[in-house]
């Protein structure tokens, strides 16, 4: 289907719907706190009816959660052990007897392009030396590093300095350079790339390279893939049926600099894994999140990723899933990429770098209008994928910005401010015991987390005492005030941002590979 | 994966289902009874000072010490006792409600024996209570200033001092009267020294209290002297139906403020004057912007409590016909404590607004005095000591009925006494040696659990 996923040059009519659709999260989440703290306080026989409902809802899909984080770990576990290479060859025979698709892994090509603004050769020095050391041949890897024109000197430098280094390890690795303010672009990590997969295409086209052969992976600077990544990208790709309407998600971890940043980010950032490792396991509901993979052809068919929006990994999926009618899927893969945890040289600065990294993440609901406009345009996706999709997307924004405040605060409105008639019920008494009861049960989950988390930690850069991993746990304890702080009031703040129309602008990352001085 | 995902959602979307209407049933009270289905149940909440005790109901030992809650239980009477080694077991017959909750908060267990001491080997007179941190007590021994001792009621010790040196100008002067006001620290003494009237403005907060002779400021004999709890500047004098402010600190005199005035009040910045016609005036410590006013209720109880002079024109507003011979505010919004001659009520105004012709509802819980003097709030607003007519008396503001009277001590018919919530002990000149002494009223200091909001209000009314 031909529909521009912007929100730009729009007809009237589209504009106006864009808008509405563009207020709707953020006002269905302020409605939603506005009504229980109001309930809770005129109404607390009512607001206690839905905060135990609400609470037990939490409860069991936090059970729910819990379970299948486990289910993936193990798998994240048994998969690690995978030869993807003899498993590659596997299919190359395989298809070499019977003639059909997939192509041969040799005429696989990978194309790699690394956004780089600010980041130097500490952060992507690593980053191109995890592509280089692949356990599958470097010279079906072409490497991109999409520079921006306003980074500094010193920058371009050490994108310079790291290309020479690596370039004869890969079939190509060269620069290219995106320059500012081109007109219809936002400053932007999609613009970035976008110009860079352009020139790939190019150089592509001159190579008479078909681009269904083709697989682009597109990581954020830091991100250090794990050694199998490409064997593993290359299976995958060569055993989907539908392989050119696929992305290719892998497990998002941060472990390049988890042991120098304070306890609360590493403990959001855990969460940011568990909760892609939960995510694995529909993929029928998978969204493309932060590093993937994807059929180059496909992203030249749909025109790119969108140079005017922040949340480029994920509207890249909605893109493609509404240029192909509903026919665009993505699979989870079980091995990671590893990427920076936000940090900063003090305790506050990371505190505020965390929060404006969870607050770009949860821009991601700029998504919700164009998905919705691209959804009333479309006559090929089914009705039903329409409502799930739709329904996943503004409840995952909404349960966002909203459970934590709900759990950790408006939950007790009703007994902080209760009256005499409220507490002369039997409600107010059984209200906190009921709370208690489920909190406990929660706490269950929080246990189970805590002993993945340390089972997921990098263990090559262990060198710390069992009391340090004794704290690491502890840190867990920290989950109810940074889902408040961290989590929900981002997303709130991001969807308010666009209710209110004052959309947020691209802000990279503060990343760190040392620790903070004394 | 994801067809387990699916029979997992399933199952957890049935569980949810047939769990949830439960649990938000139980949240409202029903259990469910093997012949009856759904039964609507109440609850007792009991909380006991001292904490820790045992609660016993219907014969059966509940699982936790007070503070506890028991559920589920059928609407109708039920027998509690609250034990405590060394207490006098109380024991009461609480009426229970579907879907409500009795709460029985604080409960005062009265010892086996009253705890006391006597605090000085000598004999006293006089005894006024001083607010302040930590409180006081002006006792005398005399008529004279050198007999006027000051006792610093702080937790453990009580601190005697002489009120004045002994090099003091003062000494020998006879002590002719005192000026307090409710809630505050700083006292005026009236002595007469050389046959002429003096006037001391006195802050005991120091070690050696400071005294400042305002005589020079006052024209002649004044009515009334009062002043903002913790204001140590201005003072106002009611002299004959003048008022007059004092500014003691530039020593200043504001003359007229006020006039035709019976009796007088301050608060919130603003003086209050009773006018013969029984109308309040209200205006600035200037005497400016003057305008009759019918204060909010709970406005003029503080009034009447700081002035018994108001008393009547405040049972007048509140429509209650009784002689009220005091009252005083409880911690707990709405609520008040006031005391007739024969009787002693809690005044819930609650429900009444400053243009309300409707009565305040009073509800007398104790009618069997013979000449009440004296009421204080105890233990939080639950429960009652009085002083009547030479008995100390202690009663529970919730009796279901099933009132607890039970005495403290005796005292002589006109000795004042003195009750301070915030060490729970009780002030008195024992009748036969006249010594003063102290009874520990509240063994500890009681925690409020409920509701929290009114917690949370007692704590900025303290504070």
């Amino acid at each position: 289907m031909d529909f521009h996923y912007s929100k730009q040059h729009l007809t009237p009519g589209e504009a106006r719907l864009q808008r509405r659709l563009e207020i709707l999260p953020g006002a269905v989440s302020w409605a939603s706190l506005v009504t229980l703290v109001l309930l809770s306080i005129f109404l607390p026989f009512t607001a206690a009816i839905f905060i135990v409902a609400f609470y037990l809802c939490w409860l069991l899909r936090l059970l729910y959660m819990t379970l299948f984080l486990v289910l993936s770990t193990i798998r994240l576990d048994i998969e690690k052990k995978t030869d993807w290479r003899t498993r590659i060859a596997g299919i190359d025979a395989l298809t070499a007897h019977n003639g059909q698709t997939p192509p041969a892994s040799k005429d696989i090509l990978h194309l790699v392009i690394f956004p780089v603004v600010k980041e130097g050769a500490d952060i992507i020095g690593p980053a191109l030396e995890a592509v280089a050391r692949q356990n599958f041949p470097t010279r079906q890897i072409m490497v991109i590093f999409a520079l921006e024109e306003r980074a500094e000197s010193t920058v371009k430098q050490d994108v310079s300095a790291v290309t020479q280094k690596y370039a004869a390890h890969f079939k190509d690795c060269f620069t290219v350079m995106h320059p500012s303010g081109i007109p219809g672009e936002a400053k932007v990590k999609g613009a970035n790339v976008t110009w860079a997969a352009k020139a790939a295409a190019e150089r592509l086209r001159q190579n008479n390279i078909p681009f269904e052969h083709v697989i682009v992976s597109c990581f954020d600077a830091d991100t250090v893939v794990d050694q199998n990544y490409f064997a593993c990208l290359t299976c995958h790709f060569m055993v989907e049926p539908d392989r050119l309407r696929a992305s290719f998600q892998p497990i998002p971890v941060f472990h390049n600099n988890i042991w120098h940043v304070p306890g609360f980010a590493r403990v959001i950032e855990t969460g940011s894994s568990f909760c892609q490792l939960v995510e694995a396991t529909n993929p029928e509901k998978l969204v493309t999140f932060s590093s993937h993979s994807m059929s180059f052809q496909a992203l030249v068919e749909v025109g790119y990723w969108p140079v005017d929006m922040i949340s480029d990994d994920s509207a890249i999926f909605w893109k493609c899933y509404i240029h192909y009618g509903g026919k665009y899927r993505v699979v989870p893969m079980y091995t990671t990429v590893s990427m920076d945890v936000a940090s900063s040289d003090t305790w506050w600065r990371t505190v505020k770098s965390v929060y404006k990294q969870k607050r770009r993440w949860a821009w991601g609901v700029e998504n919700f209008p164009l998905v919705m406009r691209g959804f009333l345009r479309s006559k090929e996706i089914p009705l039903y994928q329409k409502i799930r999709h739709g329904f996943k997307l503004f409840e995952g924004h909404l349960s966002w910005a909203t459970w934590a405040f709900i759990l950790s605060i408006i939950g007790w409105l009703p007994v902080v401010f209760a009256r005499k008639e409220f507490a002369a019920s039997v409600v107010y008494y059984n209200i906190p015991e009921i709370a208690n009861t489920i909190f406990n049960l929660g706490f269950l989950c929080l246990a189970i987390c805590i002993v993945l988390s340390m089972a997921l930690l990098p263990k090559a850069n262990v060198r710390f005492s069992r009391l340090k991993k004794a704290g690491l746990a502890l840190e867990w304890l920290l989950v109810p005030v940074s889902m408040v702080f961290l989590s929900a009031l981002p997303a709130l703040d991001a969807q308010t941002r666009l209710m209110m129309g004052r959309y947020l602008e691209f802000w990279v990352t503060d990343k760190r590979r040392t620790p903070p001085p004394p | 994966m994801p067809l387990l995902r699916k029979v997992v959602f399933y199952i957890f979307l049935a569980v949810y289902g047939v769990v949830c209407p439960l649990l938000i049933l139980r949240m409202l009270g029903f259990v469910v009874a093997p012949r009856t289905g759904f039964v609507k149940t109440g609850l007792i909440y009991v909380s006991a000072n001292p904490p820790n005790a045992r609660v016993i109901i219907d014969g059966v030992a509940a699982h936790e010490t007070a503070p506890t809650v028991i559920r589920d239980l059928t609407p109708g009477e039920h027998d509690i006792t609250i034990n405590v080694q060394g207490y006098v077991p109380w024991h009461k017959k609480v009426p229970v409600t579907g879907n409500k909750a009795t709460a029985l908060d604080n409960v005062l267990l009265v010892p086996a024996a009253w705890k006391t001491r006597t605090l000085t080997d000598t004999d006293f007179n006089t005894l006024i209570a001083l607010a302040g941190n930590p409180p006081s007590l002006i006792v005398g021994r005399g008529n004279t200033v050198d007999d006027i001792v000051l006792m610093r009621l702080n937790k453990n010790i009580e601190e005697e001092d002489t009120l004045f040196p002994a090099q003091s100008i003062y000494k020998g002067a006879r002590v002719a009267g005192y000026f307090t006001v409710d809630k505050s620290p700083f006292f005026v003494i009236h002595i007469v020294d050389d046959n002429k009237d003096k006037y001391l403005w006195v802050d005991p907060r120091e070690k050696q209290p400071r005294a400042e002779d305002i005589t020079e400021l006052l024209i002649g004999e004044p009515k009334q002297l009062i002043w903002e709890a913790s204001d140590e500047k201005n003072v106002f004098a009611l002299q004959g139906t003048t008022v007059n402010r004092l500014n003691i600190k530039s020593r200043a005199i504001y003359p007229g403020i006020m006039e035709n005035t019976q009796a007088l009040g301050v608060m919130g910045n603003a003086v209050f004057g009773l006018m013969p016609d029984g109308s309040i005036i209200h205006c600035d410590y200037d005497g400016q912007n003057k305008k009759t006013t019918v204060p909010q209720t709970k406005d003029l109880i503080v009034l009447a409590a700081q002035n018994p002079d108001f008393l009547s024109a405040a049972m007048r507003h509140l429509g209650i016909t009784a002689d009220a011979r005091g009252i005083t505010p409880g911690h707990e919004r709405s609520l008040a404590l006031i005391w007739t001659k024969n009787h002693v009520g809690i005044l819930d105004y609650s429900q009444q607004t400053s243009t309300d012709e409707r009565p305040a509802s009073v509800q007398w819980i104790y009618s069997r005095g013979q000449n009440i003097a004296q009421a204080f709030w105890v233990n939080n607003d639950n429960n009652i000591l009085m002083r009547d007519n030479g008995n100390i008396l202690l009663l529970d503001k919730e009796n279901f009925g099933q009132p607890r009277l039970t005495q403290v001590a005796e005292v002589d018919g006109e000795g004042m006494v003195y009750y301070t919530d915030k060490t729970g002990q009780l002030y008195y000149l024992t009748p036969a040696t006249r010594r003063l002494s102290w009874i520990q009223i509240v063994p500890h200091k009681p925690f409020i659990p409920t509701p929290i909001a009114d917690s949370l209000l007692i704590k900025e009314l303290e504070h």
